[in-house]
């Protein structure tokens, strides 16, 4: 029971901070450090680190995701419905396809989820756009811009993240 | 595999997810981000935000020195251009005061009332669109969608577009999908229709094709908006589109001064024309 409440006050740090982080201090940021998606890099860390057990996060990803969303004009669903298919996709690629715990996994976990998690984003904003009848701005050049700064800087910091993780784990 | 293992239980959980979703589609108040702990979150954010934007600031003053130089002149530039057209907009008022008595307050931010303006903190950005700013003033701040948002030094930024209890999304001009009555301040006084441009710049739509414009002109808005008062600055002429079988031309605006690094606005509740 105690190393549940543990586990749960843990969680709840974790994502408290993460959400705090990515809402606050990044989309402050000046460009290009606003692009970075810190919860797409913990996202490919944990897969690699959690291995054999993945399941008891999803509840908090769906959690964070709703919450994330909550200060968005678009519907509460969105942020939710594309993290949890980001997580099935990237579960399924570092499953069936890269499954080593190494650097090159991680890059490309973390890859095909920035990608996957942008362009699915892109469609389903568009979708309500049509639903709203509104507007619909689209640049490929900015979009394309954007999409490799974001695969850049959290590469970069799931990277530094695992590197520092790495380090822990074996000194102990 | 792990899919296998846990099919069961995520397919629940994914259900779940989908069925509260569509659920909460239908809800029109956002529910997280009027209650309590929003609250609590925005006390937390405001100074974090404030601190980020400090440093972005001296950031951007650390490696581009020139470009701060040039801001600097640039905004005096501004602030000259806006005093121009300030004493215009006052001229003309004074010109029609007896058959426009009500015109200044319709205007209200020409007014020092206090009432008639509230500042806010931008606390963040949008997740899924980066033009549209969080502001830490709600409803209960008394700020309503579609009231104007300026900078400090009276530049027109954008407008709210939705309004919870403790927070508001504001939509930049430069967004496509922000609309504002705007009016060429020359001698002609033509009316249009701004909207933004791809994010970047914008554009003025519905100009007569016999009217003359030229690069340079300040368009300001119009006030025959619901809270949006007139005089205030959109931008300046950039670029003229003319087709002559055309029945309008439109014109390319920039904004007086960069939308980034916003940290304090100013809302104009102008609700005399409510």
């Amino acid at each position: 029971m105690k190393r549940k409440i543990k586990i749960f006050f843990i969680n709840f740090l974790i994502f408290f901070t993460l959400f705090i982080a990515q809402l606050t201090i990044i989309a402050n940021a000046i460009h290009p450090l606003n692009k970075l998606q810190l919860f797409l890099s913990l996202l490919s860390i944990m897969l690699i680190f959690n291995k054999n057990d993945n399941n008891y996060i999803w509840i908090w990803w769906i959690a964070f995701a709703i919450a994330l969303n909550s200060y968005s004009i678009y519907p509460i669903f969105i942020i939710p419905l594309i993290l949890i298919f980001t997580i099935l996709i990237s579960t399924f690629s570092f499953n069936n396809f890269f499954t080593n715990q190494s650097y090159y996994s991680l890059i490309v976990v973390c890859c095909i989820a920035t990608i996957f998690y942008n362009i699915s984003f892109l469609c389903l904003k568009y979708i309500i756009d049509i639903l709203y009848f509104q507007k619909m701005d689209f640049l490929f050049n900015i979009f394309f811009v954007n999409l490799l700064w974001q695969i850049f800087f959290n590469s970069l910091v799931a990277i530094l993240f695992f590197a520092f993780l790495k380090k822990i784990k074996y000194a102990k | 595999m792990f899919i296998k293992k846990k099919s069961q239980l995520r397919l629940l959980i994914i259900l779940a997810v989908i069925g509260l979703s569509f659920f909460l589609f239908k809800t029109k108040n956002n529910i997280l981000a009027n209650s309590w702990p929003a609250k609590i979150f925005i006390k937390i954010q405001s100074p974090t935000s404030s601190f980020v934007s400090r440093f972005n600031k001296s950031f951007s003053v650390l490696f581009n020195n020139d470009r701060y130089l040039c801001d600097a002149e640039k905004i005096i530039e501004n602030c000259q251009i806006i005093e121009q057209e300030k004493n215009k907009i006052l001229k003309e008022e004074n010109q029609n005061l007896k058959s426009m008595l009500n015109f200044l307050s319709d205007s209200g931010y020409l007014h020092d009332k206090k009432d008639n303006f509230v500042s806010a903190y931008i606390i963040s950005r949008d997740q899924a669109d980066q033009s549209i700013l969080i502001i830490n003033k709600g409803l209960k701040d008394g700020l309503r969608t579609g009231m104007p948002v300026i900078k400090e030094e009276g530049i027109l930024i954008g407008k709210i577009i939705k309004a919870d209890d403790y927070i508001s999304y504001v939509i930049l001009i430069t967004d496509n999908r922000s609309n504002f009555a705007v009016s060429i301040n020359n001698e002609e006084k033509i009316s249009g229709l701004a909207c933004g441009n791809y994010n970047l710049t914008i554009r003025m739509d519905l100009i007569p094709i016999d009217k003359n414009i030229k690069k340079g002109d300040i368009v300001t808005t119009s006030g025959s908006e619901k809270f949006v008062p007139p005089g205030l600055i959109v931008g300046k002429i950039i670029k003229i589109n003319k087709n002559d079988n055309d029945i309008f031309q439109s014109a390319e605006l920039a904004p007086l001064s960069p939308l980034d690094n916003l940290s304090i606005i100013t809302i104009i509740k102008n609700e005399t024309k409510d």
